[in-house]
């Protein structure tokens, strides 16, 4: 997804956009060439909120047969179209492999065998990525406390994770189709902590457009300023300060209108706004693990 | 004399949320269950307790902020006392250390 993301993007918002209008659609799939992982992982996280509120929908297959042959190792089609109920919890794939959870609340013992899995991958034995089960922790809190409009725990989180064995490196991706992170903190009321976190912030930040913004939070600004104190970690700045000390690489955010490929400093806006959050990292030998 | 409380051995190696409504092995259920015992047995011994932080999988935020901040914010000890009687130890992350001190320096009682 990070490779074609203005246009990607822009597929999942008009896919989202006939979920919110509750319209059938077709997901015609068959003109595309390339599925990385994370893409079919948002795509999969939409389709099943069109299968709860029971909005119809059909789609094609891709012509690309490696492709398609991705898409059907995920288990995409058999977890939209067999016969499962909606549910809380969702668990698709090969552990192994290609995997994804989908569930509503706080899983850490989920999260801790996922990632002793990893290390089986990355290792070829048992250890802890402690860093990274932190910041599994801190996205499942965060969806399960803000994502949805309507309450606390009513948000699916997503984790979908990747091994690529002749690496020896594991990706994972967390989605929440929520209000993102932006928006979330837009929603804060009179009295909350960061209620009016723009006006604070723009006394901190020259540009003030949201990319700007995200890196300020991500750096602990936000956190700073609000309480006066030094930055403990807490929430999404934790997960980059976990990445900035070794648990994990290549982390990837995408919220509302903002892409940030917070390793290589790159922060920008997007044209299509993506309706929630995407985060992604990948974790191989160079990163950290205790045994 | 220091009592000794390994959150790994005697609690989970799976800590969780913040709260016991979140999902499982949660900050508060930790509190409430192994660590506010411990501190008041403590405080009643004029011992010091130390916390082992080491040989979990990981920790989220919340639950180190619920457990060590919900001292001071539900059960009314003071922040001050907390820090003279708690030491904190963590070979594996040792920056965990200084981010418990802070969030029961950053509590305040409930109103």
């Amino acid at each position: 997804m990070a490779e074609g993301t203005r246009q990607t993007l822009a597929f999942f918002a008009k896919v989202a956009r006939n979920l919110q209008r509750r319209r059938p659609t077709l997901v015609s799939l068959s003109r595309v060439r390339r599925f990385d992982y994370d893409a079919i992982v948002v795509l999969l996280s939409i389709m099943i909120e069109f299968k709860r509120e029971s909005i119809p929908f059909n789609g094609s297959h891709p012509t690309d047969r490696d492709v398609d042959q991705t898409l059907i190792r995920s288990g995409f089609f058999d977890t939209l179209y067999g016969k499962v109920a909606h549910q809380d919890d969702y668990s698709v794939g090969d552990e192994n492999k290609i995997h994804t959870n989908g569930r509503l609340r706080v899983e850490p013992l989920l999260s801790a065998r996922i990632l002793e899995f990893a290390a089986k991958t990355i290792w070829n034995g048992t250890r802890r990525i402690q860093g990274a089960q932190t910041a599994l922790l801190e996205l499942m809190q965060n969806t399960n406390n803000h994502a949805a409009r309507e309450g606390q725990g009513e948000q699916h989180w997503w984790l979908s994770v990747n091994h690529h064995r002749g690496r020896r490196s594991v990706a994972f991706v967390f989605v929440d189709f929520g209000i993102g992170v932006l928006e979330s903190l837009d929603q804060k009321r009179p009295g909350e902590k960061f209620y009016s976190w723009r006006v604070l912030l723009e006394r901190l930040v020259p540009r003030r457009d949201n990319a700007e913004f995200l890196k300020a939070i991500l750096d602990g600004h936000l956190h700073r300023t609000v309480t006066g104190m030094p930055y403990r970690g807490k929430g999404l700045p934790g997960i980059a300060r976990c990445c900035d000390r070794g648990w994990f690489s290549n982390l990837l955010i995408v919220t509302n209108d903002v892409y940030a490929n917070v390793t290589a400093g790159e922060y920008r806006l997007l044209k299509q706004p993506f309706g929630g959050t995407m985060i992604s990292w990948t974790i191989d030998q160079n990163n950290l693990s205790t045994q | 004399m220091t009592r000794t409380l390994s959150i790994a051995q005697q609690f989970s190696r799976t800590p969780g949320p913040r709260f016991e409504s979140e999902g499982q092995f949660s900050g508060e259920e930790f509190r409430r269950t192994v660590l506010l015992p411990l501190v008041r047995e403590a405080m009643g011994e004029r011992s010091k307790l130390a916390v082992d932080l080491d040989g979990t999988a990981g920790y989220g935020t919340s639950f180190l902020e619920e457990a060590f901040g919900g001292l001071v914010r539900h059960d009314n000890i003071k922040s001050t006392e907390l820090l003279a009687l708690l030491e904190f130890k963590s070979n594996e992350e040792p920056y965990l250390t200084e981010d418990v001190r802070t969030y029961i320096t950053e509590a305040t009682p409930a109103q």
